[in-house]
């Protein structure tokens, strides 16, 4: 215990990694003011979405009207007789919208779609596919069951929300990455400074120590997720009107079931915690492997972002634990198959200590 | 000149760096290879997708033969004149299909883009009458004319097109694409580009940051020559300070080693693919078309907003030589920009992995806020900047490479100065 202290005093009297929490806590901040400052451009967004429809729709109809006044086309009479119901529903939609009757919203919007399609069945043009429509569609009756608006997932303020937007970002590949970078040179700094000769002479094994070491990167580890949740949750929480029932929010549709944001932040927060915990070996890893911090740095940069760039460009591999640091990608793409990431996550994990161990074992300095 | 040399062999001699170069070539050679995989991957999926079509017209048109023959002995003529014309619109369609895979199996180009051409004409001259929809949403009419107008230039060049889903005429993905949903996945899927020759590479990579990201690792290798040696336990300046010579040609010999090897590192760097491809399928040509925006005229719009209009908006070709070319005076500006901020910043943080990441954040929050020409982190994407895509989106014909390289060049000035007067006051701990 005492020389896991001992390690933490060493951490935190560096101030690296108190500064970096503190970073941390005005990334969080920035980001929520960013969003409450985006409010009402959420609101114009949504109106130029449907306002690009009525466009169309309208200048359709004009044309259609044009060829009635000289024929008669019963199938094309229908068919402007429905185009003006649907010109009408989006001008409804995009009038609640303005007028933030945020249920009306919702409940015009899935008429809407029921119009459009009946238009584009009679041979209309409406610029968003079936599919598209009956995604929304099932979005939006999911909200009215719940009784909650919809939102913009990516510049909301709702506390549960946001807090899910915050670990979004901050359980990635460059964020856990941000973190190795402030803890892997306790590691190689010893050896660069040679510290670890003085270390060596203590009457314990190498091996504890080193366990310790990670072990104390672990805490930080997860005392920094723990902070970056909770300051996203606290600050969302005061500054906000939460919605009554903003648990049961639909976050994702995965096979024909909405999985709710509440289910999703604790999976999400176990799977970055082991995602994390996967980093920091590594780390810990590299760093007594390497014992250079501009080697061990290069390496975590490579392997750590580079991973992560591959998995967001969509090359992802089933057995590649790197896969896993996109937390929330990987939570809605293998909500079924959980258990083989987390069994992937703890080999890897239980291999990368193994081989430091052994590899360290008898090594000199 | 001594203090110089002795940085340089300073640097030199430090094993690390031999093996961070290495280790950097190993990483830029698997970028390489995994964009070859990809653009493998592709070739593949296009030669069975052409082959599925081949099969579906050829069992279509079996079966209107069949329907054909069927209905003749019915003595139905009608039928069966409209089941034969449909077989033979079937075959002839699959003589096309046939066509097309032969050509593209043996990259005769010339087939595949004189086919393209002759689909994307009819929606490019009749743009009111024909369209080209995305799961339904419609590709914009701007993409329609540029794609028009690159296949052409290939066509006249005889230039190897980069790898990409070929049933829906290779279209040039631009800004005007405004996609949303599943329509913006497919889109994405349906425009993706596969480089296949050495300088296609090299430019699909410039899209990727690549550029960037090189120099910051680059001076993350070379820029703590001061930082790293006024710790606490490596007291590498104070050697200097006992030494005949003055504080200022420490610091300009310590900051020059550092900025040239970044330099050389990055050209390095971003060589390798090209090395890479001299073994591989070749270097390719300099004379391929890149897309440039025109900048519509701010004052057309008078009082309202000025937009990007897809119908109107021009545009024109420069080739990648031209590109090249104009890249490289931005990634000159950019490594000498990036790495006095990043000595800049090990001045005062002395801690490589705190100084990447303040580095990296600063670089990130600065090209994020504030839309203004003389912000210099607007300069980080030289994709953007080369082809004027600001300049469009932001209806401001200040977003020149020459105030790109000014604003660069000049606030990298600044920094210099003021790291040179940390420098004089810096203290060894």
């Amino acid at each position: 215990m005492s020389l896991l202290l001992f390690e933490f005093k060493k951490l935190f009297r560096s101030k690296l990694v108190l500064y970096f929490l503190v970073f941390s806590l005005i990334a969080v901040t920035l980001l929520f003011v960013r969003n409450v400052w985006q409010q009402e451009r959420v609101q114009a967004e949504k109106i130029d979405y449907f306002s690009k429809f009525a466009r169309d729709v309208s200048m359709e109809l004009q044309g259609n009207r044009k060829v009635l006044e000289d024929n008669s086309l019963p199938a094309l009479e229908e068919q402007v007789r429905v185009g003006n119901l649907l010109y009408a529903q989006l001008n409804e939609v995009v009038y609640a919208i303005q007028s933030q009757r945020t249920m009306d919203e919702v409940k015009t919007e899935n008429v809407l779609y029921q119009k459009a399609k009946e238009y584009k069945a009679l041979g209309g043009t409406f610029h968003l596919s079936d599919a598209e429509m009956d995604r929304a569609t099932r979005l939006n009756d999911q909200l009215i069951r719940e009784g909650l608006p919809k939102e913009d997932l990516k510049l909301t303020v709702q506390p549960l929300l946001f807090t899910q937007l915050v670990l979004s970002y901050a359980m990635t590949g460059f964020g856990f990455l941000a973190l190795l970078l402030i803890l892997l040179s306790s590691v190689t700094g010893e050896y660069e400074e040679k510290n670890i000769r003085l270390v060596y002479t203590l009457p314990f094994s190498r091996s504890r120590y080193m366990l310790i070491k990670l072990g104390s990167f672990l805490v930080v580890g997860l005392v920094w997720l723990t902070v970056v949740a909770l300051s996203a949750y606290i600050l969302a929480s005061q500054f906000t009107e939460a919605l009554e029932n903003q648990s049961a929010y639909p976050f994702a549709e995965v096979e024909g079931n909405w999985i709710q944001i509440v289910d999703v932040i604790p999976k999400g927060l176990l799977l970055g915690g082991m995602a994390l915990i996967l980093v920091l070996t590594f780390g810990w890893f590299i760093g007594y492997t390497f014992r250079s911090t501009l080697l061990s740095y290069l390496i975590a940069i490579l392997v750590v972002a580079g991973g992560a760039l591959l998995v967001m460009q969509g090359e992802s591999f089933p057995w590649n634990p790197l896969s896993a640091l996109q937390v929330q990608q990987t939570l809605i793409d293998q909500y079924s198959t959980q258990r083989r990431i987390y069994l992937l996550l703890l080999v890897s994990i239980a291999l990368l200590v193994v081989g430091t161990l052994s590899i360290n074992r008898k090594r000199g300095v | 000149m001594h203090t110089f040399h002795f940085e340089v062999k300073k640097t030199w001699r430090r094993k690390g760096t031999w093996i961070a170069l290495f280790i950097c070539i190993l990483a830029i050679s698997a970028l390489y290879l995994f964009n070859k995989e990809g653009a493998h991957n592709l070739e593949e999926t296009n030669q069975n997708l052409i082959q599925n079509r081949t099969d579906q017209f050829k069992q279509w048109a079996a079966e209107a033969e069949v329907a054909a023959e069927k209905a003749k002995q019915k003595g139905d003529t009608a039928t069966a004149e409209e089941q034969a014309a449909t077989a033979e619109r079937f075959s002839a369609s699959t003589k096309k299909y046939e066509d097309l895979k032969i050509a593209y199996d043996s990259g005769d180009w010339n087939y595949v883009y004189s086919a393209d051409l002759e689909g994307l004409q009819r929606l490019v001259e009749n743009p009111m009458e024909a369209e080209l929809s995305i799961e339904e949403q419609r590709v914009d009419n701007f993409t329609l004319r540029a794609s028009y107008e690159e296949k052409q230039q290939l066509l006249e060049k005889a230039l190897t097109p980069p790898t990409q889903d070929v049933l829906l005429y290779s279209l040039l993905p631009t800004l005007y694409d405004e996609f949303t949903g599943y329509s913006a996945a497919r889109w994405e899927q349906l425009s993706q580009r596969y480089g296949t020759l050495g300088w296609n590479i090299l430019y699909q990579f410039t899209h990727y940051f690549l550029i960037p990201i090189t120099i910051i690792l680059g001076t993350f290798m070379f820029g703590n020559s001061v930082s790293s040696e006024s710790m606490r336990k490596k007291r590498g300046l104070h050697f200097f300070h006992v030494l005949p010579v003055s504080k200022g040609r420490v610091f300009i010999a310590k900051y020059l080693v550092g900025l040239i090897h970044t330099i050389l590192f990055t050209v390095i760097i971003l060589m390798i693919p090209l090395g890479l491809s001299l073994m591989d399928r070749g270097i390719g040509s300099l004379a391929y078309p890149v897309l440039v925006y025109d900048v519509p005229d701010p004052s057309a719009f008078g009082s309202r907003t000025p937009v990007p209009n897809g119908d109107y908006d021009t545009f024109h070709f420069i080739s990648l030589s031209d590109y090249f070319i104009q890249a490289l005076w931005m990634t000159l500006l950019m490594v000498f920009f990036i790495y006095t901020v990043y000595f800049f910043l090990s001045l005062w943080i002395r801690h490589a992995g705190a100084t990447l990441l303040v580095t990296g954040s600063v670089l990130f929050i600065g090209a994020m806020v504030g839309t203004s020409p003389w912000n210099p982190f607007q300069y980080l994407d030289v994709h953007r900047i080369l082809t004027q895509e600001n300049r469009v989106l932001l209806v401001d014909n200040r977003y020149t490479l020459q105030n790109g390289l000014l604003a660069l060049g000049l606030t990298g000035l600044v920094l210099w100065l003021v790291s040179f007067g940390r420098y004089r006051q810096l203290k060894v701990k």
